[in-house]
């Protein structure tokens, strides 16, 4: 794979390819033709029937084969063919650049364009400066010599040193034993989901209580993991009597799992606790779902820590290349294992999409671009989605700073919709709603 | 494995003058799964198209890609050749060799390479593609009409008339809408009513209309062709199979002190009425709220009296459901209330009324004959003042818009007053008088001239009470905001026009939209002005922005010709380019796992459940496309988490290699 | 909620309408509000200053705004109508005119951008944050069958698009507090009419006829007592009244916070109703004749 070093030769001819909606854009751009205008030929179309259908692979993907720019175009806001897919696709788009930006991406070589049927000129004038712009930018080889790290070094030994060290199990508090125990009695719950000790391994984890008598083994949470982890189970929507011992994190995965359907808030037992793990109440996740924003230190956006923006804040003070080198440094050190994924109390479907390759969006060897297009796809998957937990990170072996990409979008989703993931379980889904008024500076 | 054939189009010069077609040919041979590639001067000419059929039978294609204009000019025309041949249509694609390439390059070189680059995607492109049939969906020719108004009642006979089966529904318990109300009608000075009247009497005896009267609109289900409509009949406590009409039960009826809605709360009625003597079925209801019988269980008076025996106070609500084809929404308006106006005397003074109940008040079967008396104490009025664009084109307090027909009935009011009160002095405040249309301007022109009204350009800041007269406090806006002050016996608010409170609600059961203000959007205001976003549904008048007569009757005889050419069809054929959540059988599976958030990002309601049982006997809920309400946008393929939702024509798998084909 | 605000109290609250200021502090305390004097106030400049020097009017304004940010503030509370007015349509030309921004920090030696920051608070936007319970939470009576008519005036709901009020012309939010604290609202005509202002001084006979309007006004409409929040508004339609109205004609002007004080359990005297030269026994009569709580 060495393309992209030809390209670098002079003569630079820049390769982009455009994703635009059928209605709107490529009309115009055939109105361009029908009224000759002259542009140059660099950039090659891709017809969709909406900016609505452009997922975020198809921009990726192009950048990751060797495009040195994407051009993604659809109707002007209140033009749609299909009346709000261009709202909802500029919600997309501000949330991946808002990731892209963070991860030190090239931003310039991502445009986005509203252009209209009878805007034949804009098309042309768009394509033209466009051409000009990454012509001047030349090839993106930062990006593309992702494609050479075929190694992945391990992290620092420290690093990996740290995750294996081992806490003693701390047994549940008295109060919260009892009311388990007696909700089990009373036939309220039919299996809880807790802490289990396990001595032999000195840890503690997550598993299904079925019985009072398998409680002895309850244990207190420990920080920095999250009790939900739903992936390998069955489906539970239907599943009455359901209990989980939750924290204010938890309770937040669980609203944002009411959201998208995966639970039955009514038949949800939930043994409420305080961020410290102590227990304060009982009842169905209907009854405790409200005011989960309260539930977390005044300021915060969810569960993501003051400290953890602090440091998203300082780290996009640094220059973009900065940041792009540190990213494709630290994700050097993946090793694809997916405990991140295994660990996240969001992710519930039973066949990620990832291991479907029919197609195959991105490779999953823990190569550069394997590795590199895993930290994209996997922070934007949990858009609006993630509550903060930071179990992705703790449970990973390579030590990558999951946490800061997914503070990068619930800033975005804050700053940008008002948004807050797992507040609110009644309000649609981030990306599956809209406001006329979002912002759309960034489209020309 | 692919057959592919590739055929290149020079047409004419347009297309072989920039690019080397022969080479582009010659090149696509090498692109895998092509086995067949030639150029071809007119590809779209009949000629043209044999070579393609003749290609397809003689290599066995299983695919072909023609490079030549934009598929917006003649993707039917290959797709239906390829048909011709035996080929699935939906495995002809198009390269854009001409608007997209030829047309914007000068540089043979270049074009070519782009060209080139263009074919090889499409073919990878095709080698995706998989065979679909057209979507045939069943139609019901039967439609229903929601709201008995003019726009209605219009809709309603042309639609009969061409043989369409119409349930025309009305909440009220007569037909006739606000147009009933009216007195004159601009600009001719027509009596409403004898111009509605006989409307009214033809669509309740056409044998193709059926009423439902005192009758709303609970649900919609399904989709265009396909309707299942939930209606609510509120209970009449009439069994008017019975009644004759006669109407002794409203004579006799103790209860005579409720304010009539039709008479705009200027006169009263009795709790068992028909609401005017002109209405349309003639039969009365009980009002549930203030019959005594109903409230109190004593009296019964018109049951003794009902010589038919039709009253029966146990009659209840009836739910049921009619199957219709198509639905079209003449829902009408409303006039905004003067309480909504404290500035101007409170917004509760009896000699202060809405445009609407002037009608009342001028028509000769109002509450005062005609006469233009003022509701206080009946004092006949002598100086009357009329205040436009109360609440509209007021962005700050109310509305934004213009209410485009009060010009008009404020220069019919303040006509129909100078003809009843010669003496009289009639004041209209005005911001400017709109009026285009047919006879309208001469008409306002005579108000002024002819009839000598009184108008100034001029706000209106407030009114204040000055026992029974009214004070208006006004800033004339063409003489520097000077300062008058108007005393009149009686103020006529041209309040705005509003949407219907409940219609937002209905919109949104059946998936239309309604902008900021809460009237319903029609698919383009232009171009498809009867449409809804959703196929099937139609506007008729007011409902969608406020109207006057001759628009809101065009309106709906054009929506009777959509409907009418929608049911000249067997049935339906729509493209199957449309999304499916993928199953895998058996038993039946799929990889969603029922997020719904594609539920919630559709914009068509096309996000069914379904049910599916595992092996285990345990079940769960996914998704499941409606094949009549999906468009086919692809923005629930881009949302779905699990990438479990497809769009056929536009799968990962065609995009994914249409991609591999260009970079 | 607790919450703290820089406040501004302006000149009136220190001399005509003391009571404006007392019963304004009793109610906050009640509400758990904190409100911080701005150090070293200047006067707003009020409508004259503006009328003469747009610059100087806005730089009075401006150092106001700064000394409240320099203090840790972002929110100043503004009582007084006219100071309001000031403040905010000083911040609307810094966010709005770019120019002006960068003249009036040039004047007051401030870096750019960081006035735009602050906020400043009508009473109508002060009652907008609060919520119907924590309006509720404090009252120790209701008041039961007293009618009023609330009286907005120009500047506190106008010009819209420096107040932001969403409709101007029939402003809401002190009707919403009446009816929290048992009064009813009446709907009547000069809600948002002229008062009469600064004229009080200048040109009597105008206030006399703008005054009557409004107090004949409300009292068609039944209202038993009037309430306003500026101290003009009710220098002109209570001091003033008692040159205008016969005796036998005249309804008390109070401040919302006078009125929320009763409610809150405070009493008269202290809420300051003695200063009123109308006779105010209407309205404690009506919180009187209800029960504890």
């Amino acid at each position: 794979m060495d393309w992209y070093k030809d390209m670098a030769e002079e003569n630079f001819q820049p390769k982009i390819v455009a994703f635009v909606c059928r209605w709107c854009t490529y009309t115009g751009a055939d109105l361009a033709g029908m009224s000759r205008l002259q542009y140059p030929p660099n950039t090659k179309v891709i017809m969709l029937p909406c900016s609505g259908r452009i997922d975020i692979n198809f921009v990726l993907r192009a950048f990751m084969q060797g495009a040195d720019g994407v051009l993604v175009s659809g109707c002007h806001p209140g033009d749609c063919h299909y009346n709000e897919g261009n709202y909802r696709a500029r919600r997309r788009w501000t949330l991946l650049r808002d990731l892209l930006d963070t991860l030190g991406f090239d931003l310039r070589r991502l445009k986005l364009a509203w252009i209209s049927a009878a805007e034949g000129n804009k098309w042309a004038q768009t394509v033209t400066d466009f051409t000009k712009e990454i012509t001047e930018l030349g090839p993106y080889t930062e990006l593309h010599e992702l494609c050479d790290c075929v190694e992945s070094p391990l992290a620092p030994e420290a690093a990996i040193a740290a995750k294996m060290a081992f806490t003693e199990a701390k047994p549940a508090e008295d109060a919260l034993l009892k009311t388990v125990q007696q909700a089990f009695s009373e036939e309220k719950v039919a299996k809880v989901l807790g802490w289990r000790s396990r001595p032999t391994l000195k840890r503690t984890s997550p598993d299904w209580f079925e019985s009072a008598e398998e409680l002895k083994d309850l244990a207190a949470p420990p920080a920095g993991v999250n009790v939900v982890r739903l992936c390998d189970e069955p489906v539970l929507a239907n599943e009455p009597k359901l209990g989980v011992i939750a924290r204010p994190r938890e309770l937040a995965s669980l609203n944002v799992l009411t959201q998208e359907h995966a639970l039955n808030p009514e038949q949800v037992t939930v043994f409420e606790l305080d961020a410290d793990g102590k227990y304060l109440r009982t009842g169905t996740l209907r009854e405790l779902s409200g005011e989960v924003a309260q539930k977390f230190p005044e300021g915060q956006v969810v569960g993501h820590s003051a400290e953890t923006m602090q440091k998203l804040a300082e780290f996009m003070q640094k220059p973009r290349a900065e940041r792009f080198a540190f990213w494709k440094e630290v994700s050097q050190h993946c090793l694809h294992c997916y405990a991140c994924r295994q660990a996240c109390p969001i992710c519930h479907c039973k066949k990620c999409y990832v291991d479907k390759n029919q197609p195959q969006w991105f490779p999953t060897a823990a190569d550069g671009m394997g590795n590199f297009s895993w930290l994209i796809v996997r922070a934007f998957h949990l858009a609006g989605r993630c509550i903060g937990c930071g179990a992705c990170q703790t449970a990973c072996p390579a030590d990558i700073p999951l946490n800061m990409l997914n503070a990068t979008l619930a800033k975005s989703a804050l700053d940008n919709f008002s948004y807050q993931a797992g507040v609110n379980p009644e309000v649609p889904p981030l990306q599956a709603d809209f406001s006329q008024k979002d912002q759309e500076t960034f489209i020309i | 494995m692919s057959r592919i054939g590739v055929f290149i189009c020079h047409c004419g010069e347009n297309i072989g003058k920039t690019v080397d077609c022969a080479r582009v040919a010659e090149e696509a041979k090498s692109f895998p799964g092509v086995v067949f590639a030639r150029d071809n001067t007119y590809t779209c000419s009949e000629p043209g198209q044999a070579i393609i059929r003749e290609a397809i039978k003689e290599h066995g294609l299983t695919a072909v890609v023609i490079g030549s204009c934009s598929p917006r000019m003649h993707e039917s025309t290959f797709r239906r050749t390829c048909a011709q041949a035996g080929l699935n249509p939906y495995m002809c694609e198009i390269a854009n060799l001409r608007e997209q390439c030829s047309w914007v390059h000068s540089n043979r070189e270049e074009a070519t390479a782009k060209a080139i680059e263009i074919v090889r995607s499409v073919v990878a492109r095709v080698r995706n593609n998989t065979p679909l049939d057209p979507i045939r969906v069943p139609i019901t020719k039967k439609v229903m009409v929601v709201g008995g108004g003019i726009a209605g009642i219009q809709c309603a006979l042309d639609l009969a008339e061409g043989g369409a089966e119409v349930v025309l529904v009305e909440r009220t318990s007569s037909l006739g809408g606000h147009m009933s109300q009216l007195s004159e009608t601009f600009p001719t000075l027509d009596c409403s009513q004898c111009i509605l009247t006989p409307r009214m009497v033809d669509a309740a005896s056409n044998p193709r209309i059926k009423l439902e009267m005192y009758t709303e609109v609970e649900k919609v289900d399904g989709y265009i062709g396909n309707f299942q409509v939930t209606l609510h009949r509120k209970a009449r406590y009439v069994d008017w199979n019975k009644c004759t009409g006669c109407g002794a039960c409203t004579q006799k009826c103790p209860q005579k002190k409720i304010p009539s809605s039709f008479d705009e709360g200027m006169s009263m009625r009795t709790a068992i009425s028909i609401p005017f003597p002109q209405a349309v079925p003639s039969k009365p209801t009980i009002d549930k709220d203030y019959c005594m019988k109903l409230t109190t269980g004593k009296c019964g008076v018109c049951s003794k009296i009902c010589k038919a025996g039709a009253i029966d106070y146990e009659q209840k609500d009836e739910h049921f459901t009619v199957d219709v084809g198509a639905i079209v929404m003449a829902t009408g308006f409303q006039v905004m209330d003067t309480d909504k106006f404290p500035y101007y005397a409170g917004g509760s003074h009896p000699n202060l009324i809405t445009g609407l109940q002037f009608e009342r008040i001028a028509s000769a079967s109002g509450p005062t004959s005609g006469e233009i008396k003022r509701p206080s104490d009946g004092k006949p009025v002598k100086t009357i003042a009329f205040v436009q664009c109360a609440g509209s084109r007021d962005k700050a307090n109310h509305v934004a818009y213009c209410s485009k027909i009060c010009c008009m009935y404020t220069a019919k009011h303040a006509t129909l007053f100078k003809h009843k009160v010669h003496d009289g002095n009639a004041w209209v405040m005005c911001m400017d008088v709109r009026t285009p249309g047919k006879g309208y301007d001469e008409f306002y022109r005579r108000t002024i001239e002819h009839d000598g009204v009184h108008y100034i350009r001029s706000r209106v800041s407030r009114i204040i009470p000055d026992g029974d007269d009214l004070i208006l406090m006004v800033a004339d806006t063409l003489d520097g905001g000077k300062q008058l002050q108007i005393k009149a016996d009686m103020v006529v608010l041209a309040t705005a026009a509003v949407p219907q409170p409940d219609v937002q609600k209905m919109a949104q059961t059946m998936g239309i939209a309604y902008d900021g203000d809460g009237w319903l959007t029609e698919v383009h205001p232009k171009l498809r002005p009867v449409e809804t976003a959703t196929a099937g549904i139609f506007l008729a008048g007011a409902c969608s922005g406020p109207k006057d007569i001759p628009d809101t009757v065009s309106q709906a005889s054009a929506v009777a010709a959509k409907v009418l050419g929608l049911f000249a069809h067997p049935e339906l054929q729509r493209e199957p380019t449309i999304a499916r959540v993928n199953r895998c059988a058996p038993p039946l599976q799929s990889s969603c796992v029922g997020c719904f958030t594609c539920e919630s990002v559709c914009p068509y309601k096309a996000i069914e459940r379904e049910t599916l049982r595992a092996r285990d006997g345990s079940t769960r809920q996914v998704a499941k496309v409606n094949a009549g309400l999906c468009q086919g946008c692809g923005t629930c393929v881009a949302t779905c988490p699990s990438k479990s939702i497809e769009l056929d024509g536009y799968t990962d798998k065609q995009i994914f290699a249409a991609l591999n084909g260009l970079v | 909620m607790s919450a703290t605000f820089a406040y501004y109290p302006g000149c009136s609250l220190q001399g005509t309408e003391k009571e404006y200021n007392t019963s304004l502090q009793l109610v906050a305390k009640a509400l758990d509000h904190k409100l911080e004097e701005i150090p070293n106030w200047l006067c707003c400049g009020a409508t004259s200053a503006h009328s003469i020097n747009h610059a100087l009017a806005t730089a009075l304004a401006g150092d106001t705004l700064a000394k409240a940010q320099d203090a840790g503030h972002s929110k100043i509370l503004a009582p007084c109508a006219m100071c309001y007015s000031r403040l905010a349509t000083t911040l609307h030309q810094i966010k709005s005119d770019p120019d002006k921004a960068a003249s009036l920090e040039k004047a007051l030696k401030r870096e750019k951008g960081g006035l735009a920051e602050m906020r400043a608070l009508s009473m109508l936007d002060w009652a907008r944050e609060l919520s119907d319970a924590e309006i509720q939470a404090p009252i120790k009576k209701k008041f039961k069958g007293l009618k009023i008519a609330c009286y907005y005036g120009c500047l506190l709901v106008r010009p819209q698009k420096v107040t932001g009020v969403e409709n101007a012309e029939i402003p809401q939010d002190m009707e919403r507090v009446v009816r929290l604290l048992g009064a009813e609202p009446v709907s009547w005509t000069m809600a948002t009419a002229c008062c009469g202002a600064s004229f009080s001084l200048s040109d009597k006979p105008s206030v006399f006829r703008l005054g009557r309007r409004v107090i004949e006004s409300a009292r068609k409409a039944g209202a038993d007592a009037i309430i306003v929040a500026c101290p003009m508004c009710h220098t002109n339609l209570d001091m003033r009244q008692t040159e205008f109205q016969a005796a036998d004609e005249r309804i008390p002007a109070i401040f919302i916070t006078q009125l929320m004080g009763l409610a809150y359990g405070f009493s008269p005297k202290e809420l300051g109703l003695e200063g009123n030269f109308v006779n105010t026994d209407a309205i404690t009569a009506a919180l009187a004749a209800t029960e504890e709580g």
